[in-house]
């Protein structure tokens, strides 16, 4: 299912010319360039859960929330996965990084993203808001 | 080269310590840093990511912006307030911006004077506020980068603990950036006010920030 990415939130990217006083000038660059990664790691997540491919979708999870899975289901990660009722995630609707943290919106769930070594993984899926508390995901590192 | 030394050694010896804090501060901030990326489960950052981190540039910035503005104040403050007996305030007849003669400015201004001091006009208005000018220019400029910087880091955190970014505006009415600001500030006053009182009656022999040791302690402004 292939998922269009628009409407990228940029209020986060802080404005490189003021941080140069702070001898900080890179503080937006490395972030706005990993927006594409972010969007393309949560849209190929979704798409290896909804085909019911656990190995992959697991793949593309950070290391700390494949564990809970697997902690949590007390079977492999991929098998596991697949026993989550994540909802139909839709398309991207909004994307925010801030450093090396992502939020990812979608038509219906939102997923954290953050970069590790080997690039963008998903820490959280399947989040529903909570006003004033932290969103309640159903995947998510421990 | 010796004689360039002995001549800057006061600019020279901040500078070198104030790099040296700051690398200190940029070292122990990454290891700060990293413990708290690997309890919250996540990738550790290099030197150089961490150097360019808005972690370390909202740190760096809220020092920097309330440091400058405690020099902005004293430097604006001493124009008008005084503090009886303190070798930092002028003697209470002296208040105000006082005369173009007491300020060696345009017709008064003497032979080696600097240009701006005796050419008059727009020129020598802004070189008579230069110094307040350019220190107020760094502070509102550093404050500018704390919030910017702050926001970034703000909202790293937030995403980290799943919940919403916010935007700039929401962000500098947050308790979390009057926090950091504010905690800057009253230590700032706290010192430059307490050195003017303590400058009253205490000495230390050979600094030009006390008064001579057997000065009286009524005696204002006067540089030991």
């Amino acid at each position: 299912m292939a998922r269009l990415t628009s409407g990228y939130d940029v209020r986060m990217r802080a404005p490189l010319a003021a941080l140069v006083l702070a001898c900080t000038p890179v503080l937006a660059g490395c972030a706005a360039a990993g927006r594409p990664d972010v969007d393309s790691v949560v849209t190929h997540f979704y798409d290896a859960y909804d085909r019911r491919d656990g190995a992959t979708a697991c793949s593309l999870l950070a290391p700390a929330a494949r564990q809970e899975v697997e902690r949590a289901s007390g079977v492999s990660c991929s098998r596991g996965l697949l026993r989550e009722h994540l909802p139909r995630a839709g398309n991207v609707s909004r994307t925010t990084v801030s450093g090396d943290q992502a939020q990812v919106h979608l038509g219906g769930d939102t997923a954290f993203v953050a970069k590790f070594p080997g690039g963008w993984k998903v820490v959280a899926v399947g989040c529903s808001p909570k006003p004033g508390r932290p969103y309640d995901c159903e995947v998510e590192a421990g | 080269m010796r004689s360039f030394v002995r001549d800057n050694s006061l600019s020279l010896f901040f500078g070198l310590i104030f790099l040296a804090a700051l690398v200190g501060q940029s070292l122990t901030g990454m290891a700060e840093f990293n413990q708290q990326q690997l309890a919250d489960s996540m990738a550790t950052v290099s030197y150089a990511q961490y150097l360019t981190s808005s972690d370390f540039a909202v740190d760096v910035a809220e020092n920097w912006q309330s440091e400058y503005l405690q020099f902005l104040l004293y430097i604006l403050a001493t124009v008008w307030l005084v503090q009886r007996g303190s070798v930092e305030s002028k003697k209470p007849e002296e208040t105000g911006t006082e005369s173009d003669k007491d300020q060696q400015v345009g017709a008064y201004a003497p032979a080696d004077a600097p240009r701006s001091a005796w050419s008059g006009g727009f020129r020598t208005a802004v070189f008579s506020s230069s110094l307040g000018l350019v220190m107020g220019a760094i502070f509102f400029a550093s404050w500018l980068a704390q919030s910017l910087a702050g926001v970034a880091s703000y909202n790293q955190q937030q995403l980290t603990q799943r919940e919403d970014p916010v935007s700039w505006l929401s962000y500098v009415v947050t308790p979390e950036f009057w926090n950091r600001t504010l905690q800057n500030w009253q230590s700032e006053f706290l010192a430059v006010g307490s050195m003017a009182v303590f400058s009253v009656y205490l000495r230390q022999r050979g600094s030009p920030e006390s008064k001579p040791v057997g000065a009286p302690h009524a005696a204002t402004g006067v540089e030991g």
